[in-house]
């Protein structure tokens, strides 16, 4: 575990599925060298399979002994869905030689190979049937664990977690593309770069987070629905919001890796019955919710309504005010100064690259 | 084909020598003489002229000790080793069913490591790439057609290292991968590169991974060490005897002396996980590693759960040296021989 522990807040009743994080995510870090496939960053609709397709049952993470199980590495068609490209030619271009007959329809424009799956493949699908249908955003990132599956299943002891901010990284000089990381992690918040044939993940944007800057996804979150900030930091957002109002749950805490990325549950319009009229029931069935972010979330649904009713009501509340986020740069408790201080470049060689340093006697010497 | 592989074997196959030069702990090493061609070297892994020369039948185990583990059968591969006091080229010919070129998300290609033992030392490095102070180096072919100079002194500490010129190319046909690997001999640069001195014979293992099965890091098949001669006088230095145990014997005092508690190997029921399981230690371990893993556990300590505590800043093993009589010592050792 590490010393002081960086941790985001996702306000799960203000996520509008927009993507803007996404694409903040993809044009920061994703969108060329092998990583075109890999969503570090994703809003999936749930209930639905998620991305990669079906995550949540591909395995991974520790059993109830607490033992690292092994999970299995998703496929780039399927359960991925690999980046396709459009087929202007044929949309633009048909058959210059053979004009079609004036009264055809032109040709779409089409991907060239018809796609098997994507990252939003089922988009606000849902469950439920109507009046009753419902479904909710779930933006996902690296949960930068505090007992990460992918730190524990690699032999190389390539990943790590840093002292100064558990941030997980990869340090892609140890790497040697095994992938056991990529099967361990429940959350397959770890992708295979095929170009450089080594793993790559989420790194909490750290270059940012180390000049005082949020993440990418949570700078641009037009929701404001993203806090970021260390947990034990008790003038911050995440502090009140997870440890002070306790309002902000980990997502599938079952799968034992400790997550350090929590979501204030979704509260959902009333169910209707059958002549239209609103039940006492939310749509959303707490089970769903339970399912994903554990028994608490009854507790905490009614929380949120007792604290909205008191906003209603006109009292000032806290939990309301700091989920609202009036002020932009109160959703982020970050410090570049400390960053300067905690030397977060310090030597971290858990076992020692075997290098070349000569002895006298010409015996080979390893580096300690 | 393993018959013919075998029958040709036999000839260069010397099994028990004492490992001359540097290594004075005359470990005995089946011994693999490579030949001294006058004219240019066979070619290309399919080059007829490979088959000119004599083979040796190398055993490679699955290895059991360390997760994770590989759940193969044992396979024989067939090495061919010859030089024109420049170069050496070998060539290595195994059966795997399916050919298994790129690397992907998900998928693992097919792969050979030749490994040589570094330094002036009395004593073998651990045959599973080395251990502290003992490092080895490896020659790492893939079947994407690239190879690797690496080097390593214990479990994940593998590491890339500038090239020492190692060449390689693999064929596969019919079922079968051939792979031919070559480099000067005295292209040396680096304390980290192998050493082909053509005045000793050089400590040498191979090992597969079936990247069609997920074979990759330790899920893998190995071969004990061998000592690969350049000159006949070194090949033909025979030692007396090995082990002059009584197997039998060996196979009673593992539940008399408690090692059934915690290690698995066929004929212990129980399949305990305590501590490394020895199904194929008499494969890949030389019998002086097999005496200090008895005697000194703590000296080369496996990387696994509980396998190791900490007392006051040093790693112990949790294996207790053994109490036994000298000649109780040879007994295990020659059962555990027994274990491929």
């Amino acid at each position: 575990m590490s010393k002081r522990q960086l941790a985001m807040v996702m306000d799960l009743n203000k996520c509008i599925g927009c993507q803007t994080c996404t694409m903040a995510c993809k044009t920061q870090w994703t969108n060329r060298n092998g990583r075109d496939y890999m969503y570090w960053n994703n809003v999936e609709t749930q209930p639905g399979r998620g991305y990669p397709r079906d995550w949540r049952r591909a395995g991974g993470g520790f059993d109830d002994a607490g033992a690292l199980t092994r999970g299995r590495v998703p496929d780039l068609a399927r359960d991925y869905g690999a980046p396709f490209d459009l087929d202007y030619e044929r949309a633009l271009n048909a058959d210059a030689g053979h004009a079609p007959p004036a009264f055809a329809a032109p040709p779409p424009l089409a991907p060239t190979a018809p796609p098997a799956y994507g990252p939003n493949w089922d988009e606000d699908q849902g469950a439920g049937d109507y009046p009753n249908a419902y479904y909710f955003y779930l933006p996902r990132i690296c949960n930068h664990c505090s007992n990460p599956a992918c730190l524990a299943a690699c032999p190389r002891k390539a990943i790590y977690k840093r002292e100064e901010d558990g941030i997980v990284l990869v340090d892609q000089s140890r790497c040697r593309g095994y992938q056991h990381c990529i099967e361990a992690c429940p959350y397959k918040k770890v992708y295979f770069n095929p170009q450089f044939n080594r793993s790559e993940k989420c790194i909490f944007c750290y270059p940012r987070v180390e000049q005082g800057r949020a993440p990418a996804c949570a700078h641009q979150c037009v929701g404001r629905i993203r806090f970021v900030g260390f947990l034990d930091d008790e003038d911050g957002p995440v502090f009140k919001l997870v440890t002070k109002w306790q309002a902000a749950l980990p997502l599938h805490a079952e799968f034992g890796t400790r997550p350090n990325v929590y979501y204030v549950p979704p509260l959902s319009p009333p169910r209707l019955d059958a002549e239209g009229r609103p039940t006492g029931e939310r749509r959303i069935p707490d089970a769903v919710l339970v399912e994903r972010f554990g028994p608490r979330v009854p507790e905490v649904l009614a929380l949120l309504e007792a604290e909205r009713e008191r906003k209603r009501r006109g009292e000032r509340s806290e939990l309301m005010d700091t989920l609202i986020a009036y002020r932009h740069a109160e959703m982020f408790k970050l410090d570049a100064a400390y960053y300067g201080a905690a030397k977060p470049k310090a030597a971290r060689r858990v076992i020692p690259i075997v290098a070349e340093r000569a002895r006298p006697d010409g015996a080979p010497e390893t580096e300690a | 084909m393993r018959a013919a592989l075998r029958a040709r074997a036999g000839a260069a196959f010397l099994a028990a020598l004492a490992f001359p030069g540097a290594l004075s702990g005359a470990e005995p090493l089946p011994t693999i003489a490579a030949t001294r061609v006058a004219g240019p070297l066979p070619g290309g892994p399919r080059d007829p002229g490979w088959g000119k020369l004599a083979s040796v039948e190398v055993t490679l185990y699955p290895q059991a000790a360390v997760a994770p583990a590989a759940r193969a059968r044992p396979l024989a591969l067939a090495l061919r080793a010859a030089h024109d006091g420049r170069t050496l080229a070998l060539q290595l010919a195994w059966r795997d069913a399916t050919r298994s070129r790129t690397r992907g998300i998900g998928a693992f290609a097919d792969a050979l490591a030749v490994q040589w033992a570094l330094g002036g030392e009395s004593e073998l490095p651990y045959v599973g790439m080395g251990h502290r102070g003992h490092p080895v180096a490896l020659w790492f072919w893939r079947a994407d057609g690239t190879v690797e100079t690496l080097a390593a002194e214990g479990f994940g500490t593998l590491s890339a290292q500038r090239a020492d010129g190692v060449q390689a190319e693999g064929a596969w046909h019919d079922g079968h991968w051939q792979v031919v690997l070559r480099r000067a001999l005295d292209s040396a640069a680096s304390p980290l590169h192998a050493r082909l001195a053509p005045d000793a014979a050089v400590p040498v293992a191979v090992a597969i991974w079936d990247g069609g099965a997920q074979e990759r890091d330790g899920t893998k098949r190995l071969s004990g060490w061998h000592a690969l001669a350049l000159d006949p006088a070194h090949a033909a230095r025979a030692a007396a005897s090995r082990v002059a145990g009584n197997a039998a014997n060996g196979k009673r005092l593992m539940t008399v002396k408690g090692c059934v508690a915690c290690h698995a190997f066929p004929g212990n029921p129980a399949r305990p996980t305590l501590g490394p399981d020895l199904s194929f230690a008499g494969g890949i371990h030389a019998p002086g590693y097999l005496r200090e893993a008895l005697s000194a556990p703590d000296k080369i300590i496996l990387p696994g759960k509980g396998y190791a505590t900490a007392e006051g800043g040093t790693r112990r093993s949790i294996m207790p040296p053994l109490e036994a009589s000298a000649a109780e010592r040879e007994d295990l050792v020659a059962f555990l021989l027994t274990l491929k």
